[in-house]
């Protein structure tokens, strides 16, 4: 290859690659459920009495944590969404655009079965960040779903200094509540949330700890094994055991 | 020497590589690796890229310094030295688009520029009975070239060349220059690429010109060189002392950013052992406190990195690349996030390891190869696997262990005496007797 020829090729195809680059928009948010889709979330670890001393009694009377407990499950199956709807903001005493989900709910339960929908529900976010108050607080700590891309979503929310938004590999919130910053009566000490979101933005991992990492609450998303995902998996095992194989050859060599 | 004179000596010397096929082909790819950064980057990655970061950190810096470690500010967290910001200044200025695109060229030459010095650094150090030509040199600086990381890299408008760069200028000085005033200044460039960012830090023990002969019972100390690379080094970052005690909200920042926020805790493919410690203790809801993690995992590698340091059995002048690489890869055992992009400080100083041992070297073959190799173009792979197994084992072990084994490898032979005779005769070569 003429070294003159490629140097030449190849400047003229990165200045027109640098000229036809169209200039990307500043990304959009949108809702990532949609209708008819469901999500089970289990109750791995749940200490009641520790939760209510620190959170007060009625923590788990309503919304995403009613009557939660260990080895308990909650369904949520999506009804409808909205990405234009108005809401009455106390904060600004305006109608605003809200991103909004309608989803039946079965209250958290220790049955098999699920019977019938214990009640439907509506979620809303303000599509506007600017919206939220200040130092904003989400009511269960971390928000049970959130529009995409979360990160530069919750990056504009003007939340509480003890947020910490993660997207560089799994979309994920940290907020950590000093006891003394906090004028409510909870809770009583210093707690801290990390919450994890699958790519829909729905609520994956929910952890609440106390001192140095002691979990009180852990909650996950329930995942279906699909037959790709199983498939994946068992050539993902393969490769292990190979390279695990590979390794321990190189040892015995 | 002339400007015109020195350019056509560097285009005789480029086109008497072009004759090599392999170079050939790493250049080709290396620049499809570049054109196709740059135009993800520009387009789709736009809103999604390490260079957001470092380039609203310039942005900060400039408008309201007091701001450097309001996270709300960027995408993902800045967590480097104040000063570094103000070297993304100038990127600022320029906007988005020219400031990366000539950052990403400075990125190309720097990368140029690495190979020269470790083709230089090689040269100067090759044992004896290692081939006298070049072409294995070529081969395993294109194999650099087209490792993996580079392009991942080039995809995020990562710095981690300009950490490479100043390490292996500050490699380059202390090999070649015997007088105080070099090794002054080979420390202060590497205190620049700390306050570029801290991967480097680790490294600062191993500037100590510090021995003990295990068979004469004696302790070697050079305590002026020691003592100047120390200043050395620390100098550039104590710059940084007083921008914290000017805006003292920084410090606070800074350390909750590294040290005790939110982000060590939620689960990634970091394949730092402390980090897979951690993504173990959150999948078993397992007490912990990510700082004592930290400290348990350094203290066990850095006391045993330095103890092989101290009883290794090389020459002096070999002991600072040995020292570097001690240090690194105790620092990619050891820190939260240590990523792909980041070997790519390592796998220079492994290639200068192949020649600096024995040709037919246990060590090299066993370890030190193999370490490259996996590094350089199957660690990305673990990446991806890590997806696919992060809701039941979210542990990205591969490079640990291949680390883990470059580590061993290292310590066996500083404790080893396979090639005690070629120093000499490398002192020789060196001093020019």
């Amino acid at each position: 290859m003429k070294l003159k020829s490629f140097l030449i090729s190849y400047f003229l195809l990165l200045v027109i690659l640098i000229v036809l680059t169209p200039s990307a928009k500043a990304s959009d948010y949108e809702i990532g459920v949609e209708e008819g889709d469901t999500f089970i979330w289990n109750c791995n670890v749940c200490d009641n009495d520790k939760l209510d001393e620190i959170l007060g009694k009625e923590w788990n009377d309503d919304g995403f944590f009613e009557d939660v407990e260990k080895g308990a499950r909650m369904k949520w199956k999506i009804s409808d969404t909205d990405d234009d709807e108005k809401i009455y903001s106390s904060e600004t005493k305006e109608n605003e655009t809200v991103y909004s989900i309608e989803f039946g709910k079965w209250i958290w339960t220790t049955n098999d079965e699920w019977g019938d929908e214990d009640k439907d529900e509506e979620s809303y976010l303000f599509k506007d960040p600017d919206d939220f108050s200040e130092d904003f607080i989400f009511p269960e700590l971390a928000p049970i779903w959130l529009p995409i891309p979360m990160g530069e979503y919750l990056k504009n929310i003007d939340l509480y200094e003890g947020y910490t938004i993660d997207a560089r590999v799994i979309d994920s919130i940290t907020c950590e509540i000093d006891r003394a910053d906090i004028d409510d009566k909870y809770p009583k000490e210093n707690i801290k949330i990390v919450a994890m979101y699958n790519e829909q933005g729905v609520l994956k991992s929910y952890k609440l700890y106390i001192g140095d990492h002691n979990v009180i609450l852990d909650i996950s998303l329930e995942s279906f094994i699909t037959i790709n995902f199983l498939f994946l998996s068992i050539l993902t095992a393969i490769i292990y055991f190979g390279i695990l194989y590979f390794i321990y050859r190189i040892m015995k060599s | 020497m002339s400007f015109k004179t020195k350019l056509s000596q560097i285009k005789l010397r480029f086109l008497e590589l072009w004759e090599y096929k392999v170079f050939q082909w790493a250049v080709i790819i290396h620049l499809g690796y570049f054109i196709v950064s740059l135009v993800c980057v520009l387009t789709i990655l736009r809103h999604q890229n390490d260079f957001l970061i470092y380039f609203n950190a310039g942005g900060v810096f400039y408008n309201d310094i007091n701001d450097l470690y309001n996270q709300d500010n960027y995408i993902w967290d800045f967590r480097y030295l104040p000063l570094s910001a103000m070297f993304f200044v100038p990127f600022y200025l320029l906007g988005f688009d020219l400031g990366f695109i000539i950052f990403h060229i400075l990125n190309l030459i720097l990368n140029i520029l690495i190979c020269v010095l470790l083709f230089k650094i090689i040269k100067f150090i090759r044992k004896e009975d290692h081939e006298q030509d070049d072409k294995r040199i070529i081969i395993y600086i294109s194999l650099y070239l087209v490792a993996a990381p580079q392009m991942f890299n080039y995809i995020l408008g990562q710095i981690n060349l300009y950490i490479t760069f100043f390490m292996l200028v500050a490699l380059y000085v202390f090999l070649k220059y015997e007088e105080l005033k070099w090794h002054l200044f080979g420390s202060i460039i590497l205190g620049l690429s700390i306050v570029l960012k801290p991967t480097a830090l680790l490294l600062i023990p191993f500037l100590l010109v510090i021995n003990y002969d295990l068979n004469h019972r004696k302790l070697i100390f050079d305590f002026p060189k020691s003592f100047i690379r120390i200043i050395g080094v620390i100098f550039p970052i104590s710059l940084n002392i007083i921008i914290f005690l000017l805006y003292p909200k920084l410090w606070d920042g800074f350390i909750e950013t590294n040290f005790t926020g939110g982000n060590p805790l939620t689960l990634n493919f970091s394949f730092s052992i402390t980090k897979i410690i951690l993504n173990f203790c959150y999948m078993y809801n397992i007490p912990f406190n990510q700082i004592y993690i930290l400290m348990i995992v350094l203290g066990i590698f850095g006391f045993l990195g330095y103890i092989f340091f101290l009883f290794g059995k090389y020459h002096e002048r070999d002991s600072i690349i040995y020292g570097f690489t001690f240090g690194l890869v105790i620092t990619l055992l050891v820190y939260y996030d240590s990523w792909n992009h980041h070997l790519l400080n390592l796998t220079p100083l492994l290639i200068i390891l192949i020649f600096i041992l024995p040709r037919n070297s246990e060590v090299t073959n066993k370890y030190i190869k193999k370490g490259f190799f996996f590094f350089s173009f199957f660690d990305l792979a673990f990446m991806g696997l890590w997806f696919l197994t992060v809701l039941w084992f979210p542990y990205n072990f591969a490079s640990t262990i291949f680390l883990i084994l470059v580590f061993y490898g290292l310590s066996k032979h500083s404790l080893s005496t396979e090639d005690k005779d070629s120093f000499n005769k490398y002192i020789k070569k060196v001093r020019g007797e």
